[in-house]
């Protein structure tokens, strides 16, 4: 015969065990819940990614199948004026700039270079005569250029999917700092970022490398060639926790996720 | 075993458990391993339910404003009555306790620190849950949520307490005792 005391103790010890394991159940439902949710979120950004990827690899297949036509008449052509390729090329670059707006208008690089390219070839529209070393130049560089764009166009495509999270400081070297955490495009420049949180004016210098972006102004604030105060950029070090100087255009600085950025306008040389 | 009047004695060994019971629980520590149930049932114990009861509040009220974990906030209500439960567990334990060294108690310390400390735990969850509950979570997903998260954590805080319970609840009332009444049993 049992002890009713024994009893009540092995009782009290399988509501315990109940107990608990009831409440691991509910743990292990509630994080099975959790990971399905965040599968599912992951599952459409990557169905997102992988039909945009395709989208985009169609209009450039498009694009590349009318320059391969004009290449192959290029190439099979024996005259010495070309300028009968002229429209045809200024009908694939117009092509190029409504299939890619966006993506040319978000990069000033890629802005210039295809105004360049637009320039080039309305130049050439209205001479009578067109030479191979005229054409031949503007007819490689459309090639480069669709690379780049669909480049970045696939990188905005991973940025419209996925996000990164950087600080960004801006020192108007008068005891005004603003700080902002900004979450944006893997990707994206310093340039980018700046132009996402503040009101910016740039100059554009084609032959200045790397990055082409002067900074003019950031909101309102602009150079003092009298006091000799500009604005610079640095980036964190957290391996020897200090700022370290930009030494590159700011539209070619890559951001890194949890990275931390400052403009500061002061005069060279100060720290 | 100890009479019912207090006695200098008595005064003086609830104050140094109360401190001894603060000074551990303050000390950083790994979460819910900790010493303050076993303090709080045997002065139960020893000392009857209500003395328990009290000395378990008070030892969470102080804890819930100084402990290293935070100022315990709204849960400190829920902490102070889930240890209490453990001091007055302590004071009814006592009147079906059997002669201290026979096997029975020896097991059933162990089962009864494991069980005092889910409820303990229980009650705890739920003030997380109400907890949630004002900030807008439906109150039924805020008590699952609690009770399912808080899970780890409780089976960290029973094992740890079954074995405390069932190593040191014996020799600590043998010693107690002792101080108490001087009776060498």
């Amino acid at each position: 015969m049992i002890e009713k005391r024994a009893l009540i103790i092995a009782t009290l010890a399988t509501l315990v065990w109940a107990s608990i394991a009831t409440g691991f159940a509910a743990y292990y439902y509630l994080e099975m819940v959790r990971y399905q949710k965040e599968s599912n979120v992951n599952r459409q950004l990557l169905l997102g990614v992988a039909n945009g990827y395709k989208e985009a690899l169609g209009r450039q297949d498009l694009l590349l199948r009318d320059y391969n036509d004009l290449l192959g008449e290029y190439y099979m052509f024996t005259e010495e004026n070309y300028s009968i390729f002229v429209e045809k090329y200024v009908q694939l670059l117009s092509n190029l700039g409504n299939n890619y707006t966006a993506t040319i208008n978000g990069s000033p690089e890629l802005k210039e270079a295809y105004e360049n390219l637009m320039n080039a070839i309305q130049n050439l529209k209205g001479q009578n005569i067109v030479t191979k070393d005229e054409f031949e130049p503007l007819l490689m560089e459309f090639n480069r250029l669709l690379k780049s764009i669909v480049a970045k166009e696939l990188e905005n495509l991973i940025g419209e999917n996925t996000t990164i999270k950087v600080n960004l400081c801006i020192d108007y070297g008068n005891g005004t700092v603003r700080w902002y955490n900004v979450s944006t495009s893997p990707g994206a420049s310093l340039f980018e970022l700046t132009n996402q949180v503040a009101k910016i004016e740039y100059e554009y210098y084609q032959k200045m490398e790397p990055g082409h972006v002067l900074m003019k102004t950031i909101n309102g604030v602009a150079p003092s060639p009298a006091e000799g105060k500009y604005w610079f950029w640095y980036y964190w070090d957290e391996n020897s926790n200090q700022w370290v100087f930009g030494q590159v255009g700011c539209d070619a600085w890559t951001l890194r996720d949890n990275g931390t950025y400052r403009w500061i306008y002061k005069v060279w040389g100060d720290s | 075993m100890r009479n019912n009047n207090f006695n200098e004695a008595s005064i003086t060994l609830i104050s140094v458990l109360t401190a001894l019971c603060l000074a551990i629980q303050l000390t950083p520590r790994p979460p819910n391993v900790e010493f303050t149930s076993l303090f709080t049932f045997t002065v139960g114990f020893i000392f009857g339910s209500i003395v328990g009861g009290f000395f378990g509040g008070f030892v969470m009220f102080v804890n819930g404003f100084l402990s290293p974990w935070g100022f315990a906030g709204l849960n400190m209500p829920f902490q102070m009555a889930g240890m209490s439960l453990m001091g007055f567990a302590g004071g009814i334990y006592r009147k079906f306790a059997r002669e201290f060294a026979s096997s029975n108690f020896l097991m059933e310390a162990p089962i009864l620190g494991a069980f005092l400390t889910t409820l303990y735990d229980l009650i705890t969850n739920f003030g997380v849950a109400v907890l949630y509950y004002i900030t807008g979570t439906p109150f039924s997903l805020a008590l699952l949520t609690a009770l399912a998260y808080g899970t780890p954590f409780s089976i960290i805080h029973v094992l740890s307490n079954a074995a405390v319970f069932g190593t040191l609840f014996f020799p600590l009332i043998k010693s107690v005792n002792i101080l108490v009444d001087g009776d060498n049993k």
